[in-house]
């Protein structure tokens, strides 16, 4: 039983202020297949959103579900299901895979019980068994919608909210798909809530709901829609909603409203065939029949029941939180994601040869400039008895020397660092903006951002890991780069995940997956100008941007390891910023890491739809 | 506002953002003493009481930065003393005008003959002022540009 | 005719200047004393005995024509009368003889007027008109007695200008006491009228008184005739004293008219010939003056008053000779007249000339011109309006012609040539072979002098030098020449045994600087003397050390290096404590390079107090200081063999 009264949503601020729900007051009970349709911009999807409790803008009024505030307690993830219009699954997995992998985010595996074989029935049910081994991005709009749907079912939700998942569907699939929603809705016993635009099936529907800017205009069997709005076919519909205003609609629904569906339950009674359609319901909250009340009474009772074991069940396997009762543990998730993110990785050919190109490709381009290893330096004379004009000529031998080798071996740990930087960017520019829909749609499922972050931080660090070693070990050996190899490929490693991390950040924070790495671009783009490995920066501007530029503390920290050769000191002579110690060069990057992961772990708590 | 957004995730954000902070400064503070200056704990020499009256440090450590100048003996059995460039203000870079640059002399003892000592290096040298005035380290690192 | 006019007028107007100015001049001998035997000008009295026959050839000539036309002249002039001669531009008079261009008095005058500003200012410019005015209403054609009353109105206003110098209120007086004058004869006249009446009545009465008598007499006989004879004949008697007496009075009354009558007629002609006489001295007065626009009024004046035709110059015999002699014409008024009006003409002519010449720039010509136009028109006002920026050009060439003149004088040929040269650009028309001449001639002289003087120099000829020194010094005190060649004298003497007694003197004072700086004497002084030769040598030898070192330290120090400029002088100065100039260069480099000195002193300090560290630190730092110091490099080579003795 979902019960909405008086739901107000506002956007914008101050004068702008927009509503685009106002007065919303339904009521809906299990079991029950609603159509919520209404000319575009009317506030459908928004209804739904709200429903979800996902819409952008202020809220007023109440929801309640089966006698619940949800502002005070919120839908567990399975008890909602959301079937958005947009894909939510990854191309490059097959059908079954998405299911199997929503299942294991959303559901604790049943003992005794394949998940395997349930999903495979799921697919049965939705009609997509025998599309069950295809890739999702060769899957049809229909399929794709079926698998939606299917993806919601795994944790047999009580409510299903479906936004428009008929639109762009060929007649025939929209029949289908409309089929499957009433059988769900009635085979479940569950509350089917159905925005759609098409007043194809209207009639397969058990009421239906006409917004019209905002405001219910009528909500009631779609079969007396056409009596109402006075039209000869619900076609003609939206041409007829435009001869008035909103707020006469809304006025004149709440008039007639009681007299209305008075006359309705007269007909009902007349016509036996309809009666098990349970439109008893069909009610504001105002309304106080008692007959109403009585039948309320027992279909609360009865969906209250269902949660009720749930919390039990999920007592038992995670007490902390029981939001998330019903949903797998954190490492769970974190284990399916990650599993997940690996096989499309491996699966994606291109992504992989990229990957390849960029981890043996960059290094070769660093060891162009010292191939044949780096050059000795040439002592000077310490000898107290050396003449002014022979020790100035030296000095300026040494120096003429000092900054050649010094700009070499400066600008190839340089340049090490910041094509490992490029790297990070490019790993984790585009990783979380890019399925941000998906991580929506699965955190309304359950999933938890912590984990979410985690399992791409396992994903990327093994990039990460293979780019930097590989670039640090071909540098040593092939350039004959000395120092401390180990804290050398550590420095290496924690710059390309430092970077990494804040990409991911930045990633997570960003609308598009094209901002984010162009964000994502600009920040390695900076790292050199602002390292001042090069040029100098002006002290208060090297002073204020220095900690935030990874690649700095990398180069810095890599030189340090040189200490013990005399490259450290002509580098010394040569380079324009001081260099720091290496252990805070190494706790300055892994604090990059930790606040880059930090920022995407907040950006996945946010909401975004759009 | 939405439901799912204004949950409680607000306080453990800031909540993690400041123990993030506050161990980000700890760490850079403990890790960018303990990096620039090994010999923290030993005063600093001061060249002008040095160069007025060695006798008065005798027996005493101190720490000294500055930049190797020139070799002046090589001595089998004691060592090698070299000629160190400090600067004298600790404010003024290391590249500023000879004159605030004093010179003196480092016995480098065969025990740190590992070190490699060029002419133009800045290093980190703990000393010990002997009774003859020399002062012979006791250890020796390199300094990186202050 | 003209040119003879205007000289002769000349002439006599120098008469009145030469006295005019001589009373003028304090310092000028008396008139009557003759000048020295070639004294010929005003400068000979001023300078005194000083130009015995050493002016310029210029002044000379001048001198020699002068007194040929003293000579040629005195038989009709004698000497007391004033003489110009134009052809030498000589005035003579007295027995003395000037240049006018070349007169200290005239000059100082000529050139006081070069210095005026032009008389052109209102006041001057009215009292032209007023006397053009006067001169117009008397002129011949225009004398009616009102024009003349009315120039005589006028006289009193032009006497109000300064310029005037009241010259026309005493022609208005002189007027005045001419026209009283006539007034007298006139009544002297009336008188001689009444008297001639009373005596012609009284020559009346007397002829009645003797016919009355007569018929009385006649009367008284016939009656007596009867009686007698004898009765008639007393009676006869009778009557003829009684007429006698009654004729008495008469007659001696006419005498005594008669006589007033011819006194008063002596009278009116004595009268008449003093206000005339008056008058034409007055006039004469005024030309001698050169107030020849005066003259021409008063000559005007002078016919207008005594309308008798009568123009005859009553004046003296030497006055009318300048006049008659010059001109071979009976000197009258009208004589006097038309030569004033003549030299107003000259003048404008020779202000005109002067203006030609000054635009070609022949600057002597032109200010010859106007010192004669001045010394004969200086109050005409030609002259008095002439453009003082004209006037100025003529002062300074004038200026400088006397420069020169006084600097031949005082033998300053230098200044001389220069001036010569100065005036040669300036006036075209400068002829300056006369005094190049002179500046020649004394030029070679004293180097002749100098040359012989040289020569004795160097033969030792003391006297010959000394007498040819001196010569040269008499003909060109200022001489250049003269300090070198004095140089050269007295520089003799028996030097080498001074010399030896010098250098063991010097020797003994360890004063070795003093050696170095005589060397050149020293050397010569020991070429004999083996022994004290080889102790030159070693001082010598010392000395180029200390002086070779010494610029060595002034070379580094140029550049800027003092530490190293005080070492070099330092390393000298230990082995030659004693030299005072290396001395000084020491001190001044120590205070100069202060810290690295200090830092090799305190190195040295704490090396001998056996600190070696800190010893050491300050070598280095004196190293450091000079980088190329050797004290530091072998102090610290010192220290470290101590420290080290096993250091390679």
């Amino acid at each position: 039983m979902l019960q909405l009264d008086d739901v107000t949503l506002f956007v914008g601020k101050g004068d702008n202020i927009t509503p685009l729900l106002a007065d919303v007051r339904l009521s809906f009970p299990q079991g029950h297949f609603v159509a919520i349709i209404g000319p575009s911009g009317c506030g459908k999807s928004t209804l739904l959103k709200v429903i979800a409790g996902v819409a952008q803008g202020e809220e007023e009024g109440t929801i309640s579900w089966n006698g619940r505030n949800l502002s005070e307690e919120d839908f567990s993830p399975s008890e909602i299901g959301y079937v958005p219009q947009f894909s939510i699954a990854h191309d490059d997995l097959t059908a079954m895979e998405c299911v199997q992998y929503a299942m294991s985010l959303r559901v604790v595996a049943k003992p005794g019980v394949s998940p395997q074989e349930e999903c495979r029935l799921i697919l049965e049910k939705v009609r997509l068994h025998e599309a069950a081994n295809r890739l999702v991005r060769v899957l049809s709009g229909g399929q794709k919608r079926r698998l939606a749907l299917a993806m919601e079912l795994v944790s047999s939700p009580a409510m299903l909210l479906a936004d428009e998942v008929t639109s762009g569907l060929d007649p025939n699939s929209e029949d289908e798909i409309v089929r499957l929603l009433a059988k769900i809705a009635h085979e479940g016993n569950r509350l089917v809530l159905s925005v759609t635009h098409s007043l194809q099936n209207i009639e397969m529907y058990d009421s239906v709901v006409v917004l019209y800017q905002g405001v219910v205009a009528y909500h009631g069997p779609a079969e007396f829609l056409t009596h109402y709005f006075q039209v000869e076919n619900p076609q003609k519909l939206y041409s007829q909603l435009g001869n008035q205003s909103a707020k006469s609609w809304e006025q004149s629904w709440q008039k007639h409203k009681d007299a209305f569906l008075e006359s309705i339950r007269a007909i009902q009674d007349e016509d036996p065939v309809i009666e098990n359609t349970e439109m008893v319901t069909f009610e504001s909250t105002e309304d106080e029949a008692p007959v109403l009340e009585e039948s309320f009474d027992i279909e609360s009772e009865k969906s209250e029941e269902n949660p009720k074991t749930l919390e039990v069940e999920a007592e038992e396997v995670e007490e902390t939180d029981p939001n998330f009762a019903s949903i797998p543990s954190a490492y769970s998730q974190f284990s399916t994601l990650f599993g997940r993110r690996l096989r499309i990785f491996f699966r994606n050919r291109m992504q992989l040869l990229l990957q390849l190109g960029l981890i043996f490709g960059f290094p070769l381009l660093v060891a162009v400039f010292a191939w044949n290893g780096l050059p000795q330096v040439k002592n000077l004379s310490m000898n107290l008895d050396l003449d002014v004009v022979h020790q100035l000529m030296e000095a300026k031998d040494f120096l003429v020397q000092a900054s050649k080798i010094g700009s070499l071996v400066s600008g190839i740990v340089m340049f090490q660092v910041i094509l490992l930087t490029l790297m990070g960017a490019n790993n984790s520019g585009r990783e979380i903006a890019a399925e941000r829909l998906i991580l929506e749609k699965e955190k309304l499922a359950g999933v938890r951002a912590a984990s979410y972050v985690a399992s791409k931080a396992a994903f990327l660090g093994i990039l990460v890991f293979a780019q930097s070693i590989w670039m640090g070990l071909f540098i040593h050996f092939i350039c004959q780069l000395p120092g401390e190899l180990m804290m050398q490929l550590l420095l290496l490693l924690l710059a390309n995940a430092a970077m990494t991390a804040i990409c991911l950040g930045i990633s997570s924070f960003m609308p598009t997956a094209e901002q984010a790495s162009l964000v994502s671009i600009y920040l390695v783009g900076f790292q050199l100008p602002l390292s001042g490995a090069v040029l100098a920066l002006p002290q208060w501007l090297g002073d204020i941007v220095r900690p935030f530029i990874a690649a700095y503390w990398s180069w810095s920290g890599v030189l340090q390891t040189l200490k013990g050769e005399r490259y450290y000191d002509i580098i010394q002579t040569v380079a324009q910023t001081h260099l720091s110690p290496t252990p805070l060069c190494v706790w300055v990057l892994f604090l990059h890491v930790l606040v880059g992961l930090f920022i995407a772990w907040v950006g996945c708590q946010r909401t975004r739809w759009e | 506002m939405a439901r799912r957004s204004r949950s409680k995730p607000n306080y453990l954000i800031i909540g993690a953002a400041a123990v993030l902070i506050l161990a980000a400064i700890f760490g850079a503070k403990i890790f960018m003493g303990e990096g620039n200056d090994p010999y923290r704990k030993f005063e600093k020499l001061d060249t002008q009481t040095y160069l007025e009256n060695s006798n008065s440090l005798r027996g005493n450590v101190y720490k000294i930065e500055g930049e190797v100048m020139n070799d002046l003996a090589w001595s089998p059995s004691q060592g090698r003393l070299f000629s160190f460039g400090i600067n004298n203000s600790s404010s003024e870079s290391s590249y500023s005008s000879d004159k605030h640059t004093s010179v003196i002399p480092i016995l480098i003892p065969v025990s740190l003959n590992s070190t490699n000592i060029q002419k133009g290096q800045r290093f980190m040298v703990l000393i010990e002022v002997m009774d003859n005035g020399i002062l012979r380290a006791k250890e020796i690192t390199k300094a990186s540009k202050s | 005719m003209k040119r003879l006019l205007f000289f002769s007028a000349a002439c006599s107007v120098l008469f009145a200047i030469s006295t005019s100015l001589f009373a003028q001049t304090a310092d000028a001998p008396p008139p009557k004393v003759p000048a020295p035997a070639s004294g010929n000008n005003g400068n000979s009295s001023s300078n005194g005995g000083n130009n015995s026959g050493n002016n310029g050839g210029n002044s000379n000539g001048n001198d020699n024509g002068a007194r040929n036309n003293n000579n040629g002249q005195s038989s009709f002039l004698g000497r007391d009368t004033p003489f110009f001669d134009p052809g030498s531009e000589i005035v003579t008079w007295d027995g003395k003889n000037w240049n006018i261009n070349n007169n200290r008095i005239f000059a100082a005058r000529f050139e006081k007027y070069l210095s005026a500003p032009a008389e052109s200012s209102k006041d001057d410019l009215e009292y032209d008109a007023v006397l053009e005015k006067i001169r117009h209403l008397l002129a011949p054609a225009e004398a009616t007695p009102k024009n003349i009353d009315e120039a005589f109105k006028l006289l009193t206003k032009a006497s109000e200008y300064q310029r005037d110098a009241n010259l026309c209120d005493t022609i208005g007086n002189q007027v005045y006491s001419a026209w009283s004058a006539q007034r007298s004869m006139d009544r002297l006249t009336a008188a001689n009228e009444a008297l001639e009446e009373d005596r012609k009545r009284l020559e009346w009465n007397s002829k009645m008184t003797v016919q009355g008598s007569v018929l009385d007499a006649d009367a008284g006989s016939a009656p007596g005739a009867k009686s007698g004879g004898a009765a008639q004949a007393v009676y006869a008697k009778n009557a003829e004293l009684k007429r006698t007496m009654e004729m008495q009075p008469l007659t001696q009354r006419l005498a005594e008219i008669n006589a007033v009558l011819k006194a008063n007629q002596l009278k009116r002609e004595v009268s008449a010939l003093q206000a005339k006489m008056e008058f034409q001295a007055f006039i004469i007065q005024l030309f001698l003056q050169r107030r020849f626009q005066h003259v021409v009024i008063a000559t005007r004046f002078y016919r207008s008053v005594f309308t008798d035709g009568e123009t005859q110059l009553h004046v003296g015999a030497e006055a009318k000779n300048l006049f008659s002699k010059t001109t071979g014409m009976p000197p009258t008024i009208s004589t006097v007249d038309s030569m004033a009006n003549e030299i107003m003409h000259d003048v404008q002519e020779g202000i005109n000339a002067f203006n030609f010449l000054l635009e070609k720039n022949e600057l002597e010509s032109a200010s010859k011109r106007l010192a004669e136009t001045f010394l004969i028109g200086e109050y005409l006002p030609p002259v008095r309006t002439l453009d003082r920026d004209k006037k100025r050009k003529v002062l300074a060439f004038e200026q400088k012609t006397n420069q020169l003149i006084s600097a031949i004088e005082v033998k300053d040929y230098t200044l001389a040539e220069n001036l010569v040269k100065g005036l040669q650009q300036s006036a075209t028309d400068f002829d300056n072979s006369k005094p190049m001449a002179a500046i020649e001639t004394a030029r070679n002289l004293a180097s002749l002098h100098l040359a012989k003087a040289k020569n004795a120099a160097v033969s030792g000829d003391k006297e010959t030098l000394e007498t040819e020194l001196k010569e040269a010094t008499e003909i060109w005190p200022r001489n250049p020449d003269l300090k070198e060649v004095a140089g050269l004298i007295f520089s003799q003497g028996d030097v080498q045994q001074r010399a030896i007694v010098d250098f063991e003197q010097l020797l003994s004072q360890r004063n070795y600087r003093q050696i170095y700086d005589d060397k050149a004497r020293f050397i010569a002084a020991t070429a004999t003397n083996p022994e004290k030769a080889k102790q030159l040598q070693k001082v010598l030898e010392d000395m180029t050390q200390i002086e070779s070192s010494m610029i060595r330290a002034q070379e580094i120090e140029k550049h800027g290096d003092y530490a190293g400029a005080w070492e070099s002088a330092e390393m000298a100065f230990k082995k030659f404590p004693d030299d005072n100039k290396l001395n000084q260069i020491r001190a001044d480099l120590t205070t100069k390079a202060a810290s690295f000195v200090n830092s090799l002193k305190r190195a040295e300090e704490l090396e001998a107090k056996e600190q070696y560290g800190s010893s050491l630190a300050w070598f280095l730092k004196a190293k450091q200081e000079y980088p190329n110091s050797e004290f530091a490099d072998d102090g610290i080579n010192r220290i470290v063999k101590k420290l080290f003795p096993d250091a390679k």
